[in-house]
């Protein structure tokens, strides 16, 4: 498949004379021009989006995290305050004095009014610090141990610094409402504590020197570091227990569970495969994200974790969108927050294959829009280069078609536009070309024809030139022939030679009638124009010619009715030439009609011409002759079998005569029967003149 | 039809399943699947990544000494005089504290040591002179305090001619670092270099919270742990006084569930990180 960017070979318009070869063609520049347009703004918004949406993301993910991530700390905290301030114990008294721990405790005030003696020894009653503890153990479920400290030197107690003056363990909790239900109180330690040495009893920790006690003493709260046992995580925590004048009267120390952490954790989650988890300090995991195994016993070691422990931890206590390794092998977006108090790090990581999804999806959908947007605008550009270019390649066809000649105009374009004006102009174009191109070849044809009348003419001229003089030439010694034969007729000779003479003179005048109308055909051939117009009277040439026939017609016993005019009517015309055409029709309604046979002759007047009708009993033409009856040279074929002589000239000179004078011959004709011939002369005038044209030559 | 229809018709046919063939493929073809510029950051940082020494739990301050297996051979000892007072159920009893020990230690060190253990399941009755001289009553005890009862184990026990002999009990799997815990029908809690010697009531006496603490306690010592709590007066502490809570220190007076090994004692072993 060719690319749809490539180049075509040039296109030629095979034509020699209008072939030029081009470097494109307006669709391909179309095309390239719609994919310009298309694909570079595409490109661009589409590039740009996805960078800003990459940044966007990038900022958002370290956002959700770091919000994740300060949200389990600050429960984490929460929940350590909450536990602490259940611990603020203030005693209702301002005596700087123990809580009483139930021995040797003397007089109990209940109140203002009320005291219960307790005697010595150890009086449960009196014994307020277990009361104390006891309510801690069953308030709080995370609590496993809670227990009291000096930090009073009092005279005559034997009791040192630091050291507790009561425990409890909570061993087991009730699964329904979580109170303790078995405390382990150390009896044997009741009894030691009623001696004068009550430091022997081992169960009740002496620290004297321990952070727990230089914070409390101090009047600050305590939260260790936590630790991790068989039942989970704890830390210790501690508080000052003060009297009503805010004295520090006692310690109060716990144990608090880190269980509750699991709760906090379970649910922590970002997108599908983001969580969250809390290390301690050496890295160890304490709680996760549901479903996350994290190693047990094994300190998470990844580049956060490593980090959390170098420079870069200590100044912020948060590490954000710190990209890594974690410890099952992904990549991910991790941010720590350290709660440097608890020694504990909330670690929230997130496979960035997750973090990232969205972007992913994104672009895929982009990518995948693009190019179907790509497809489309190719597919596009194509139909409306088409579209756009389809007229230009009708007009460019229409103009090499007007190169070759071709002015048949193209149909008409309806793009409303400069196309279509060029189209209509285009079509203008071609039409005038078109009459130019006829006037040139009509101009060429009468060129030619000119040069052909010319040289028609010229032969015409020539070979009438030649009849002329040979006829001319002929008719001197035809006259002197005919003249000696008269006289000779008038000499004494035998009868024979008398009827020799008579056959001689016969054909004398034969050869002078072939010599009078070779005369007139070389003077009245085809294109004959009459060059000395006057008036003829048409009656007195009829008159004059059957005259001229009289003694033919008396001979031949012919009956000849002439019929003129009711009054004598003049054409314009020469009368040499009109007087030679009715000696040739005449002479053939004499020459081919029998002997009685009848001839007339009828002069017709009508309101724009002069009609004369010369009918005759003669032999007729036969039909099939009719067509060239008028033709040069000749003769119908029955006039031949009837009169061999004859140039077959006469009809040919009196239609160039009649043509000649505006008028029109023609004739009806019956074999056997007898013809007549019809001879209209135009009339502009019907005035009648009072006689006839003094120059008629004789 | 003619040849141009025809070929129009191939030509229209082709584009249209490629069309068709690249939609199906272009829908179901995931254009991008890592992001490319967090994956350049991953690279960075893996290559500034620094693998830790693996980590092996090693006996209390002698990295040489490893206790990446820890075996202990369990004896119940009794006094001529006290073989009355066995009670019923002691080997129960006894493997139950040695699980407990075992799976505390495990909590606390992970996967860097192990412990395993094997309980003779018959009372070694020990004769009065042996018994006499044991470290019973004493704060501290080394091994060489032993070594009348570890002559008297050595012939009677790990002696395949001895009358307590079994081959099974006797087995020592290999790099194994090994403590005898030595159950004793008599009062005594102490520990020392590879050994412990325990009152028998400290596992069998419910009322005793704190037995199995102890009997780890005593197995800290044989793996070299100091006491977190001073037992004699020395300057600037009073006696009594703990420097910590866990099972080294006060915390021996917890239930093992509920106590710990303080992180000083375990940096010293090799098993939390520097």
């Amino acid at each position: 498949m060719r690319s749809l960017f490539a180049r075509k070979k040039p296109d030629v318009i095979h034509d020699e004379k209008h072939s030029h070869a081009v470097a494109g063609s307006i669709r391909q520049k179309f095309i390239r021009v719609f994919l310009w347009l298309g694909i570079v703004p595409l490109a661009v918004i589409t590039v740009s989006a996805l960078y800003f949406l990459n940044v966007s993301r990038e900022r958002n993910i370290e956002e959700v995290e770091v919000l994740l991530a300060r949200q389990k700390a600050e429960e984490i905290e929460r929940f350590i305050e909450d536990t602490l301030a259940s611990f603020e114990i203030v005693v209702p008294y301002e005596d700087k004095a123990p809580i009483a721990d139930g021995f040797n405790g003397g007089t109990l005030s209940l109140s203002a009014t009320e005291a219960i003696e307790c005697g010595s020894g150890y009086n449960y009653i009196c014994d307020n610090q277990s009361f104390i503890l006891q309510g801690l153990l069953d308030s709080n479920k995370y609590l496993s141990e809670v227990a009291f400290f000096n930090t009073l030197s009092l005279p005559g107690k034997s009791v040192a610094l630091g050291q507790e003056t009561k425990r409890l363990i909570c061993a087991e909790r009730s699964k329904d409402t979580f109170k303790c239900e078995r405390q382990i109180v150390p009896s044997d330690c009741a009894v030691a504590h009623s001696s004068a040495e009550p430091e022997d009893c081992e169960y009740y920790s002496l620290y004297p020197n321990s952070d727990t006690y230089e914070a409390i003493v101090s009047g600050r709260q305590y939260i260790g570091l936590p630790y991790k046992t068989q039942s989970g995580y704890f830390v210790t925590i501690a508080t000052p227990v003060r009297n009503k004048n805010g004295d520090i009267i006692a310690g109060l120390r716990g144990e608090l569970s880190l269980k509750s952490y699991v709760k906090i954790f379970a649910s922590s989650r970002l997108g599908t495969t983001g969580y969250a988890y809390l290390i301690d300090d050496k890295a160890m995991p304490i709680v996760a994200t549901v479903g996350l195994a994290l190693p047990v016993g094994t300190p998470v070691d990844n580049e956060m974790t490593r980090r959390l422990g170098g420079p870069d931890a200590s100044d912020t206590n948060a590490l954000t969108g710190i990209i890594y390794t974690n410890i099952f092998g992904n990549t991910v977006v991790g941010t720590a927050r350290s709660l440097s108090d608890l020694g504990l790090t909330v670690v929230v990581e997130w496979p960035y294959a997750d973090a990232y999804n969205i972007v992913y999806t994104i672009v895929n959908q982009a990518v995948l829009f693009s190019l179907i947007v790509l497809l489309a605008i190719v597919l596009v550009s194509r139909v409306l280069a088409h579209q756009f270019t389809k007229p230009i390649a009708a007009l460019q066809f229409a103009a090499s078609r007007i190169g070759k000649g071709d002015f048949e105009p193209i149909s008409e374009m309806r793009t409303g536009d400069e196309l279509e004006f060029l189209a209509h102009s285009i079509n203008e174009m071609a039409k005038d070309l078109k009459g130019l191109d006829e006037l040139k070849k009509r101009a060429l044809q009468s060129q030619l024809l000119e040069l052909s009348l010319a040289k028609e003419k010229e032969l015409v001229e020539l070979k009438d030139s030649f009849l002329d003089t040979a006829s001319h030439q002929l008719r001197t010694p035809i006259s002197a022939i005919r003249w000696q034969l008269e006289l000779l007729e008038g000499e004494t000779m035998a009868d024979s030679a008398k009827e020799l003479i008579k056959g001689a003179e016969e054909h004398i005048e034969f050869l002078s009638e072939i010599s009078s109308d070779l005369i007139n055909a070389a003077s009245y051939g085809v294109g004959y124009v009459v060059k000395n117009i006057g008036e003829v009277s048409l009656t007195k040439v009829i008159a004059e010619v059957t005259n001229h026939f009289s003694a033919q017609i008396a001979q031949l016993k012919l009956v000849l009715d002439v019929v003129p005019p009711p009054q004598d009517m003049l054409v314009a015309g020469s009368y040499p030439a009109i007087r030679v055409l009715f000696e040739n029709i005449i002479g053939n309604a004499v020459r081919y009609t029998k002997e009685g046979g009848h001839i007339t002759i009828t002069t017709i007047v009508h309101a724009d011409a002069i009609e004369i009708r010369v009918s005759d009993t003669g032999i007729g033409i036969p039909p099939e002759e009719h067509k060239m009856i008028f033709a040069q040279f000749f003769r119908a074929t029955n006039a031949i079998e009837t009169r061999n002589v004859g140039t077959g000239l006469g009809l040919y000179i009196a239609k160039n005569i009649v043509d000649g004078h505006g008028g029109s011959i023609w004739f009806t004709s019956e074999i056997g029967k007898g013809s007549t011939f019809f001879v209209k002369f135009p009339v502009k005038t019907a005035t009648p003149s009072r006689q006839a044209s003094p120059s008629q030559p004789a | 039809m003619n040849g141009f229809v025809l070929k129009r018709i191939i030509k229209i046919s082709v584009i249209g399943i490629v069309v068709v063939a690249a939609g199906v493929g272009i829908l179901n073809l995931t254009f991008v699947q890592e992001h490319p510029l967090v994956k350049e950051t991953a690279h960075r940082f893996e290559s500034a990544k620094t693998p830790l020494p693996p980590s092996v739990l090693h006996y209390y301050n002698e990295p040489a000494v490893s206790l990446e297996n820890i075996h202990i051979r369990a004896l119940y000892l009794v006094p001529q005089d006290a073989q009355g007072s066995i009670p019923e159920g002691w080997p129960r009893m006894m493997a139950t504290a040695l699980s407990k020990l075992a799976d505390f230690h495990h909590t606390q060190f992970g996967e860097t040591s192990r412990v395993t253990f094997s309980l003779l399941e018959r009372p070694v009755v020990i004769t009065n002179d042996v018994f006499n001289v044991l470290p019973v009553g004493v704060e501290r005890a080394e091994r060489k305090d032993i070594s009348a009862l570890d002559d008297f184990l050595k012939e009677h026990v790990y002696s395949s001619r001895g009358e307590y002999y079994d081959e099974e009990f006797g087995a020592i799997p290999e790099n194994t670092f090994v403590v005898d815990v030595l159950f004793l029908e008599a009062a005594g809690a102490v520990g020392g270099d590879g050994f412990v010697l325990l009152a028998r009531d400290y596992v069998t006496d419910p009322d005793i919270f704190y037995g199995t603490t102890f009997l780890y306690h005593e197995f800290g010592h044989a793996l070299g742990m100091p006491d977190r709590y001073i037992y004699e007066t020395d300057a600037g502490y009073q006696k009594g006084e703990v420097l910590s809570q866990d099972v080294m220190g006060s915390g021996r007076y917890r239930p093992l569930e509920l106590t710990y090994i303080d992180d000083s004692i375990k940096a010293a072993m090799g098993a939390a990180r520097q």
